[in-house]
Protein backbone atom coordinates (compact mmCIF):
# COMPACT_ATOMS: atom_id res chain seq x y z
CA UNK A 1 0.00 0.00 0.00
CA UNK A 2 1.25 3.71 -0.94
CA UNK A 3 0.09 6.79 -0.14
CA UNK A 4 -2.26 7.94 -3.32
CA UNK A 5 -0.93 11.14 -5.09
CA UNK A 6 -3.52 13.32 -3.82
CA UNK A 7 -2.16 13.11 -0.35
CA UNK A 8 1.29 12.81 -1.27
CA UNK A 9 1.71 16.34 -2.42
CA UNK A 10 -0.34 17.57 0.97
CA UNK A 11 3.08 16.13 2.58
CA UNK A 12 5.73 19.07 2.06
CA UNK A 13 3.15 21.21 3.69
CA UNK A 14 2.50 19.40 6.21
CA UNK A 15 -1.17 18.54 5.77
CA UNK A 16 -2.74 16.87 9.38
CA UNK A 17 -4.77 14.32 7.10
CA UNK A 18 -1.65 13.14 4.71
CA UNK A 19 0.50 12.90 7.42
CA UNK A 20 -1.84 10.47 9.62
CA UNK A 21 -2.34 8.65 6.96
CA UNK A 22 1.45 8.45 5.95
CA UNK A 23 2.22 7.52 9.79
CA UNK A 24 -0.94 4.50 8.96
CA UNK A 25 1.01 3.42 6.17
CA UNK A 26 4.68 3.42 7.07
CA UNK A 27 4.57 3.53 11.05
CA UNK A 28 4.57 -0.84 11.04
CA UNK A 29 6.65 -1.27 7.75
CA UNK A 30 9.25 0.65 9.18
CA UNK A 31 9.11 -0.82 12.81
CA UNK A 32 8.77 -4.23 11.59
CA UNK A 33 12.11 -3.72 9.12
CA UNK A 34 14.12 -2.04 12.28
CA UNK A 35 12.52 -5.00 14.74
CA UNK A 36 13.86 -7.08 12.36
CA UNK A 37 16.95 -5.79 11.86
CA UNK A 38 17.99 -4.66 15.33
CA UNK A 39 16.31 -8.27 17.22
CA UNK A 40 15.37 -6.10 20.19
CA UNK A 41 11.70 -4.37 20.86
CA UNK A 42 14.02 -1.54 22.91
CA UNK A 43 15.94 -0.52 19.84
CA UNK A 44 13.54 -0.76 17.71
CA UNK A 45 11.30 1.66 19.68
CA UNK A 46 14.78 3.89 19.88
CA UNK A 47 14.86 3.86 16.02
CA UNK A 48 11.60 3.78 14.61
CA UNK A 49 11.00 7.18 16.89
CA UNK A 50 14.33 8.53 15.29
CA UNK A 51 13.29 8.02 12.12
CA UNK A 52 9.92 9.18 12.70
CA UNK A 53 10.83 12.66 14.01
CA UNK A 54 13.76 13.08 11.23
CA UNK A 55 10.77 12.66 8.75
CA UNK A 56 9.04 15.31 10.59
CA UNK A 57 11.57 17.70 10.58
CA UNK A 58 12.40 17.15 6.69
CA UNK A 59 9.63 16.35 5.15
CA UNK A 60 9.37 19.47 3.25
CA UNK A 61 12.67 18.06 1.42
CA UNK A 62 10.04 15.39 -0.05
CA UNK A 63 9.60 15.22 -3.54
CA UNK A 64 5.49 14.13 -4.26
CA UNK A 65 6.22 13.07 -7.90
CA UNK A 66 7.88 10.05 -6.09
CA UNK A 67 6.33 7.57 -3.80
CA UNK A 68 7.19 8.05 -0.35
CA UNK A 69 8.09 4.49 0.62
CA UNK A 70 12.42 4.65 -1.15
CA UNK A 71 12.65 7.97 0.67
CA UNK A 72 11.43 6.78 4.56
CA UNK A 73 13.45 3.57 3.74
CA UNK A 74 16.59 5.14 3.31
CA UNK A 75 15.89 7.72 6.27
CA UNK A 76 15.66 4.47 8.09
CA UNK A 77 18.52 2.91 6.84
CA UNK A 78 20.43 5.82 7.70
CA UNK A 79 19.53 5.90 11.04
CA UNK A 80 20.05 2.45 11.35
CA UNK A 81 23.45 2.64 10.24
CA UNK A 82 23.71 5.28 12.73
CA UNK A 83 23.33 2.98 15.27
CA UNK A 84 25.49 0.66 14.44
CA UNK A 85 28.07 3.04 14.41
CA UNK A 86 26.97 4.09 17.84
CA UNK A 87 29.11 3.15 20.90
CA UNK A 88 25.47 1.89 22.62
CA UNK A 89 25.94 -0.87 19.70
CA UNK A 90 29.82 -1.38 19.97
CA UNK A 91 29.23 -1.81 23.58
CA UNK A 92 26.60 -4.31 22.61
CA UNK A 93 29.24 -6.16 20.31
CA UNK A 94 31.92 -6.31 22.82
CA UNK A 95 29.48 -7.98 25.36
CA UNK A 96 28.02 -10.47 23.12
CA UNK A 97 31.82 -11.35 21.93
CA UNK A 98 33.02 -12.17 25.88
CA UNK A 99 29.65 -13.93 25.83
CA UNK A 100 30.74 -16.05 23.16
CA UNK A 101 27.93 -15.41 20.88
CA UNK A 102 28.14 -15.13 17.22
CA UNK A 103 30.01 -18.87 16.64
CA UNK A 104 29.20 -20.61 13.69
CA UNK A 105 27.68 -23.75 13.14
CA UNK A 106 28.56 -25.46 10.10
CA UNK A 107 25.82 -27.58 8.59
CA UNK A 108 25.19 -31.30 9.22
CA UNK A 109 25.51 -33.24 5.68
CA UNK A 110 22.56 -34.97 4.68
CA UNK A 111 20.65 -36.09 1.75
CA UNK A 112 17.49 -33.47 2.82
CA UNK A 113 16.34 -30.73 5.66
CA UNK A 114 15.34 -31.13 8.77
CA UNK A 115 12.56 -28.95 7.97
CA UNK A 116 9.41 -30.75 7.31
CA UNK A 117 10.03 -31.97 10.89
CA UNK A 118 8.78 -28.48 12.16
CA UNK A 119 5.36 -27.05 12.67
CA UNK A 120 4.67 -24.06 10.98
CA UNK A 121 3.94 -21.61 13.77
CA UNK A 122 7.43 -23.50 15.57
CA UNK A 123 9.20 -22.86 12.08
CA UNK A 124 8.21 -19.62 11.73
CA UNK A 125 9.22 -18.13 15.28
CA UNK A 126 12.27 -20.41 14.55
CA UNK A 127 12.84 -18.49 11.54
CA UNK A 128 12.35 -15.30 13.19
CA UNK A 129 14.95 -15.98 15.43
CA UNK A 130 17.31 -16.95 13.51
CA UNK A 131 16.81 -13.81 10.95
CA UNK A 132 18.44 -12.15 13.89
CA UNK A 133 21.05 -14.00 14.20
CA UNK A 134 22.18 -13.20 10.61
CA UNK A 135 25.10 -10.59 9.57
CA UNK A 136 23.45 -6.68 9.36
CA UNK A 137 24.31 -6.75 5.59
CA UNK A 138 22.50 -10.62 4.68
CA UNK A 139 19.58 -9.23 6.77
CA UNK A 140 18.70 -6.16 5.51
CA UNK A 141 19.21 -8.06 2.14
CA UNK A 142 16.66 -10.77 3.14
CA UNK A 143 14.34 -8.44 5.59
CA UNK A 144 14.23 -5.65 2.44
CA UNK A 145 13.53 -8.38 -0.35
CA UNK A 146 10.56 -10.85 1.76
CA UNK A 147 9.33 -8.15 4.35
CA UNK A 148 8.86 -5.20 1.97
CA UNK A 149 8.87 -7.14 -1.08
CA UNK A 150 11.48 -4.23 -2.98
CA UNK A 151 13.22 -5.83 -5.57
CA UNK A 152 17.18 -6.64 -6.07
CA UNK A 153 17.63 -3.55 -8.01
CA UNK A 154 15.69 -1.39 -5.23
CA UNK A 155 17.76 -2.87 -2.55
CA UNK A 156 21.39 -2.32 -4.43
CA UNK A 157 19.91 1.50 -5.36
CA UNK A 158 19.38 1.45 -1.19
CA UNK A 159 21.95 0.11 -0.09
CA UNK A 160 25.02 1.56 -2.72
CA UNK A 161 25.61 -2.31 -4.03
CA UNK A 162 25.11 -3.28 -7.28
CA UNK A 163 22.29 -6.35 -8.27
CA UNK A 164 24.33 -9.05 -8.27
CA UNK A 165 26.51 -8.67 -5.24
CA UNK A 166 22.80 -8.30 -3.56
CA UNK A 167 21.62 -11.23 -4.84
CA UNK A 168 24.78 -13.05 -3.36
CA UNK A 169 24.14 -11.53 0.14
CA UNK A 170 20.20 -13.02 0.10
CA UNK A 171 21.88 -16.49 -1.65
CA UNK A 172 23.84 -16.30 1.16
CA UNK A 173 21.01 -15.29 3.74
CA UNK A 174 18.99 -18.47 2.57
CA UNK A 175 21.91 -20.42 3.44
CA UNK A 176 22.75 -19.23 6.70
CA UNK A 177 18.75 -19.74 7.45
CA UNK A 178 19.06 -23.25 6.56
CA UNK A 179 22.14 -23.61 8.16
CA UNK A 180 20.29 -22.07 11.74
CA UNK A 181 17.30 -24.23 11.40
CA UNK A 182 18.91 -27.55 10.27
CA UNK A 183 21.11 -26.98 14.14
CA UNK A 184 17.83 -26.23 15.95
CA UNK A 185 16.58 -29.48 14.83
CA UNK A 186 19.10 -31.20 15.32
CA UNK A 187 21.09 -29.99 18.22
CA UNK A 188 18.88 -27.20 19.64
CA UNK A 189 15.31 -28.70 19.96
CA UNK A 190 15.22 -31.05 22.53
CA UNK A 191 17.47 -28.55 24.96
CA UNK A 192 15.14 -25.89 24.54
CA UNK A 193 11.96 -27.87 25.66
CA UNK B 1 26.90 -24.52 3.18
CA UNK B 2 28.63 -22.27 0.31
CA UNK B 3 25.76 -21.06 -1.92
CA UNK B 4 27.21 -21.52 -4.94
CA UNK B 5 27.53 -25.22 -3.95
CA UNK B 6 24.05 -26.33 -3.29
CA UNK B 7 22.94 -30.12 -3.40
CA UNK B 8 19.28 -30.83 -4.78
CA UNK B 9 18.43 -31.47 -1.02
CA UNK B 10 19.23 -27.65 -0.58
CA UNK B 11 17.49 -26.13 -3.35
CA UNK B 12 14.75 -27.87 -1.72
CA UNK B 13 14.99 -26.46 1.27
CA UNK B 14 15.67 -23.03 0.10
CA UNK B 15 12.04 -22.95 -1.53
CA UNK B 16 10.94 -24.04 2.19
CA UNK B 17 12.97 -21.25 3.22
CA UNK B 18 11.23 -18.98 1.53
CA UNK B 19 7.80 -20.31 2.06
CA UNK B 20 8.26 -19.85 5.52
CA UNK B 21 9.63 -16.51 5.16
CA UNK B 22 6.38 -15.67 2.81
CA UNK B 23 4.08 -16.93 6.50
CA UNK B 24 6.58 -15.21 8.62
CA UNK B 25 4.26 -12.71 10.37
CA UNK B 26 6.14 -8.72 10.32
CA UNK B 27 6.67 -7.82 14.00
CA UNK B 28 4.50 -5.67 15.67
CA UNK B 29 4.96 -2.69 17.55
CA UNK B 30 3.52 -2.16 21.32
CA UNK B 31 0.28 -0.11 20.98
CA UNK B 32 1.09 2.45 23.24
CA UNK B 33 4.22 3.49 21.65
CA UNK B 34 2.68 3.46 18.13
CA UNK B 35 0.07 5.62 19.77
CA UNK B 36 2.37 7.85 21.57
CA UNK B 37 4.80 8.22 18.84
CA UNK B 38 1.65 9.10 16.21
CA UNK B 39 0.53 11.78 18.57
CA UNK B 40 4.30 13.21 18.61
CA UNK B 41 4.38 13.50 14.78
CA UNK B 42 1.55 14.82 14.34
CA UNK B 43 1.27 17.26 16.91
CA UNK B 44 4.94 18.55 16.03
CA UNK B 45 3.85 18.66 12.28
CA UNK B 46 0.96 21.16 13.80
CA UNK B 47 3.15 22.93 15.94
CA UNK B 48 5.64 24.14 13.22
CA UNK B 49 2.42 24.30 10.67
CA UNK B 50 0.94 26.70 12.80
CA UNK B 51 3.99 28.88 14.00
CA UNK B 52 4.06 29.68 9.88
CA UNK B 53 0.79 30.61 9.83
CA UNK B 54 1.35 33.09 12.84
CA UNK B 55 4.37 35.08 11.06
CA UNK B 56 2.45 35.02 7.90
CA UNK B 57 2.07 38.75 7.56
CA UNK B 58 5.07 39.48 9.10
CA UNK B 59 7.41 37.48 7.14
CA UNK B 60 5.80 39.23 4.05
CA UNK B 61 8.08 42.45 5.34
CA UNK B 62 10.95 40.67 6.53
CA UNK B 63 11.15 39.17 3.25
CA UNK B 64 10.47 42.50 1.71
CA UNK B 65 13.50 43.57 3.30
CA UNK B 66 16.02 40.66 2.88
CA UNK B 67 15.35 41.22 -0.95
CA UNK B 68 16.24 44.73 -0.83
CA UNK B 69 19.69 43.36 1.34
CA UNK B 70 20.41 40.53 -0.47
CA UNK B 71 19.84 43.28 -3.68
CA UNK B 72 22.40 44.86 -3.07
CA UNK B 73 24.95 42.29 -1.60
CA UNK B 74 24.68 40.73 -4.93
CA UNK B 75 25.42 43.90 -7.09
CA UNK B 76 28.37 44.58 -4.71
CA UNK B 77 29.62 40.92 -4.10
CA UNK B 78 33.06 39.56 -4.82
CA UNK B 79 32.56 36.51 -6.79
CA UNK B 80 31.72 33.87 -4.92
CA UNK B 81 33.22 30.76 -5.08
CA UNK B 82 31.81 27.24 -5.80
CA UNK B 83 33.83 26.37 -3.22
CA UNK B 84 32.88 26.46 1.22
CA UNK B 85 35.60 26.89 3.70
CA UNK B 86 33.77 25.00 6.69
CA UNK B 87 35.90 23.95 9.25
CA UNK B 88 40.11 25.11 9.18
CA UNK B 89 41.43 24.06 12.42
CA UNK B 90 43.69 26.38 15.02
CA UNK B 91 47.11 26.84 13.65
CA UNK B 92 46.43 25.25 10.00
CA UNK B 93 48.92 26.25 7.31
CA UNK B 94 47.41 26.37 4.06
CA UNK B 95 49.20 26.56 0.48
CA UNK B 96 47.60 27.43 -2.41
CA UNK B 97 49.81 26.89 -5.73
CA UNK B 98 53.14 26.93 -3.26
CA UNK B 99 51.94 29.98 -1.53
CA UNK B 100 50.18 30.73 1.58
CA UNK B 101 47.10 31.35 2.26
CA UNK B 102 45.95 33.35 4.95
CA UNK B 103 43.26 30.97 6.94
CA UNK B 104 41.47 34.01 8.65
CA UNK B 105 39.32 34.63 6.00
CA UNK B 106 37.87 31.75 4.80
CA UNK B 107 35.75 33.57 1.81
CA UNK B 108 39.75 34.18 0.55
CA UNK B 109 40.15 30.60 1.66
CA UNK B 110 38.07 29.32 -0.46
CA UNK B 111 38.85 31.26 -3.47
CA UNK B 112 42.44 30.61 -3.28
CA UNK B 113 41.66 26.72 -3.01
CA UNK B 114 39.26 26.65 -6.25
CA UNK B 115 41.23 28.46 -8.52
CA UNK B 116 44.81 26.67 -7.22
CA UNK B 117 45.90 23.60 -9.70
CA UNK B 118 48.16 22.48 -5.90
CA UNK B 119 46.84 22.15 -2.50
CA UNK B 120 49.47 21.68 0.19
CA UNK B 121 48.02 21.26 3.92
CA UNK B 122 51.02 22.19 6.32
CA UNK B 123 49.63 21.22 9.25
CA UNK B 124 46.04 21.54 10.92
CA UNK B 125 43.24 20.30 8.73
CA UNK B 126 40.71 21.95 6.50
CA UNK B 127 37.38 20.56 5.40
CA UNK B 128 36.29 22.25 2.23
CA UNK B 129 32.74 21.84 0.39
CA UNK B 130 32.97 21.34 -2.95
CA UNK B 131 29.77 22.92 -4.08
CA UNK B 132 27.11 19.72 -3.62
CA UNK B 133 29.37 17.28 -5.63
CA UNK B 134 31.58 16.70 -2.10
CA UNK B 135 33.52 17.27 1.28
CA UNK B 136 37.04 16.99 1.92
CA UNK B 137 38.78 16.35 4.93
CA UNK B 138 42.16 17.95 4.06
CA UNK B 139 44.73 16.86 6.82
CA UNK B 140 48.32 17.64 8.06
CA UNK B 141 50.77 16.98 5.93
CA UNK B 142 48.72 16.27 2.36
CA UNK B 143 49.49 17.42 -1.17
CA UNK B 144 46.20 17.27 -3.46
CA UNK B 145 45.33 18.34 -6.82
CA UNK B 146 41.62 18.66 -7.92
CA UNK B 147 40.14 18.59 -11.33
CA UNK B 148 36.95 18.88 -12.43
CA UNK B 149 35.34 20.60 -9.52
CA UNK B 150 35.64 24.31 -10.94
CA UNK B 151 32.32 25.13 -12.48
CA UNK B 152 34.20 26.95 -15.35
CA UNK B 153 35.55 23.47 -16.35
CA UNK B 154 33.93 21.18 -18.91
CA UNK B 155 31.78 18.21 -17.12
CA UNK B 156 33.88 15.18 -16.97
CA UNK B 157 35.47 12.64 -14.48
CA UNK B 158 36.52 14.23 -11.42
CA UNK B 159 40.49 13.80 -10.99
CA UNK B 160 41.69 13.83 -7.12
CA UNK B 161 45.77 13.27 -6.84
CA UNK B 162 46.56 12.98 -3.35
CA UNK B 163 50.51 12.17 -2.84
CA UNK B 164 50.72 12.60 0.88
CA UNK B 165 49.00 12.38 3.99
CA UNK B 166 45.71 11.78 4.84
CA UNK B 167 42.56 12.60 2.88
CA UNK B 168 38.72 12.18 3.33
CA UNK B 169 36.08 12.63 1.31
CA UNK B 170 32.02 12.41 1.17
CA UNK B 171 30.11 12.83 -1.90
CA UNK B 172 26.95 14.98 -2.13
CA UNK B 173 23.65 15.11 -3.90
CA UNK B 174 25.11 17.07 -6.65
CA UNK B 175 27.53 13.52 -7.15
CA UNK B 176 24.67 10.80 -8.83
CA UNK B 177 25.68 10.57 -12.04
CA UNK B 178 29.29 11.12 -11.75
CA UNK B 179 32.59 9.75 -11.24
CA UNK B 180 35.45 10.72 -9.25
CA UNK B 181 39.18 9.21 -9.60
CA UNK B 182 41.64 9.41 -7.21
CA UNK B 183 44.97 8.86 -7.62
CA UNK B 184 47.12 7.91 -4.89
CA UNK B 185 50.58 6.83 -5.00
CA UNK B 186 50.40 3.76 -7.20
CA UNK B 187 46.81 3.47 -6.63
CA UNK B 188 43.78 4.31 -8.60
CA UNK B 189 40.74 4.61 -6.82
CA UNK B 190 37.32 4.65 -8.85
CA UNK B 191 34.23 5.78 -6.74
CA UNK B 192 30.62 6.09 -7.22
CA UNK B 193 29.09 8.08 -4.73
CA UNK B 194 30.50 7.07 -0.75
CA UNK B 195 32.53 8.10 2.21
CA UNK B 196 36.28 6.94 1.87
CA UNK B 197 39.78 8.28 3.10
CA UNK B 198 43.54 7.89 1.55
CA UNK B 199 45.75 7.67 4.45
CA UNK B 200 49.94 7.35 3.62
CA UNK B 201 51.02 5.40 6.03
CA UNK B 202 54.99 4.54 7.20
CA UNK B 203 54.12 1.31 5.44
CA UNK B 204 51.42 2.26 2.77
CA UNK B 205 48.58 3.71 1.15
CA UNK B 206 45.44 2.78 3.41
CA UNK B 207 42.04 3.40 1.17
CA UNK B 208 39.00 2.88 4.00
CA UNK B 209 35.17 3.01 2.55
CA UNK B 210 32.67 3.74 4.79
CA UNK B 211 29.75 3.02 2.58
CA UNK B 212 29.21 3.02 -0.96
CA UNK B 213 31.15 1.88 -3.74
CA UNK B 214 35.05 1.89 -3.65
CA UNK B 215 37.16 -0.03 -5.95
CA UNK B 216 40.59 -0.12 -6.03
CA UNK B 217 43.41 -0.80 -8.83
CA UNK B 218 46.39 -1.26 -8.27
CA UNK B 219 49.47 -3.66 -9.88
CA UNK B 220 49.47 -4.77 -6.19
CA UNK B 221 46.09 -5.83 -6.13
CA UNK B 222 46.11 -7.34 -9.28
CA UNK B 223 44.69 -6.67 -12.95
CA UNK B 224 40.95 -6.01 -12.22
CA UNK B 225 39.90 -3.38 -9.90
CA UNK B 226 38.94 -4.89 -6.49
CA UNK B 227 35.97 -3.42 -4.15
CA UNK B 228 37.00 -1.95 -0.97
CA UNK B 229 33.71 -3.13 1.12
CA UNK B 230 31.82 -0.45 3.77
CA UNK B 231 33.65 -0.65 6.77
CA UNK B 232 36.29 -2.17 5.73
CA UNK B 233 39.97 -1.07 4.13
CA UNK B 234 42.86 -1.96 1.70
CA UNK B 235 46.05 -1.26 2.96
CA UNK B 236 48.46 -1.53 -0.07
CA UNK B 237 52.26 -2.15 1.07
CA UNK B 238 55.15 -0.02 -0.19
CA UNK B 239 57.44 -2.95 -0.67
CA UNK B 240 56.66 -5.90 -2.24
CA UNK B 241 54.25 -7.46 0.20
CA UNK B 242 50.60 -8.45 -0.90
CA UNK B 243 47.77 -5.95 -0.23
CA UNK B 244 46.02 -6.20 3.10
CA UNK B 245 42.05 -6.51 3.38
CA UNK B 246 40.48 -5.94 7.12
CA UNK B 247 38.28 -3.85 8.58
CA UNK B 248 38.98 -0.31 8.76
CA UNK B 249 41.15 1.10 11.93
CA UNK B 250 39.48 3.26 14.14
CA UNK B 251 42.19 5.56 13.86
CA UNK B 252 41.20 5.96 9.81
CA UNK B 253 37.40 5.27 10.45
CA UNK B 254 36.70 8.14 13.38
CA UNK B 255 37.47 11.12 11.29
CA UNK B 256 35.90 9.86 8.40
CA UNK B 257 32.49 9.04 10.81
CA UNK B 258 32.75 12.66 11.60
CA UNK B 259 33.08 13.78 8.33
CA UNK B 260 29.95 11.70 7.59
CA UNK B 261 28.25 13.27 10.19
CA UNK B 262 29.12 16.77 9.09
CA UNK B 263 27.77 15.71 5.44
CA UNK B 264 24.44 14.78 7.20
CA UNK B 265 23.98 18.02 8.58
CA UNK B 266 24.14 20.17 5.11
CA UNK B 267 22.45 17.23 3.16
CA UNK B 268 19.90 15.46 5.38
Amino acid sequence: VELPPELRAKLPRRDPEALARFYEIYFDRVYGYLRRMLGEDQLAEDVTQDVFMHIQRAIHTYDPARAPGPWVFTIAANKLRDHWRSRRHMDALLDATIDGEGRRVEPQAKDRGPLPALEEAELSRELSRAIGTLSPPMREALVLRYFEGLSFEEIGERIGRNEAAVRKRYSRALADLRVALERYVLEGKGARR
Amino acid sequence: LSADRRTSGDADLDVEVEAALRNCDRPAARAEFCDELRRRFLDAAGAQSSSRRRVGSRTVWLLAAVVILAAGYFLLRPSTPEWRVLEVAPGSVVQADGVSVPVEDRMALARALQNAHAIFVESGDVIVRAGDLSLFDIGAGTHVEFAGFHPDERPGPLLVRASSGRLRARTGPGFPGRMMEVLAGSMEVAVTGTAFAVDYEEAGTCVCCLHGTVEVKSQAVGAEAMAVQPGKMCLVFRDDRAPLWGDSPEAHAQPLGRLEARAREIWP
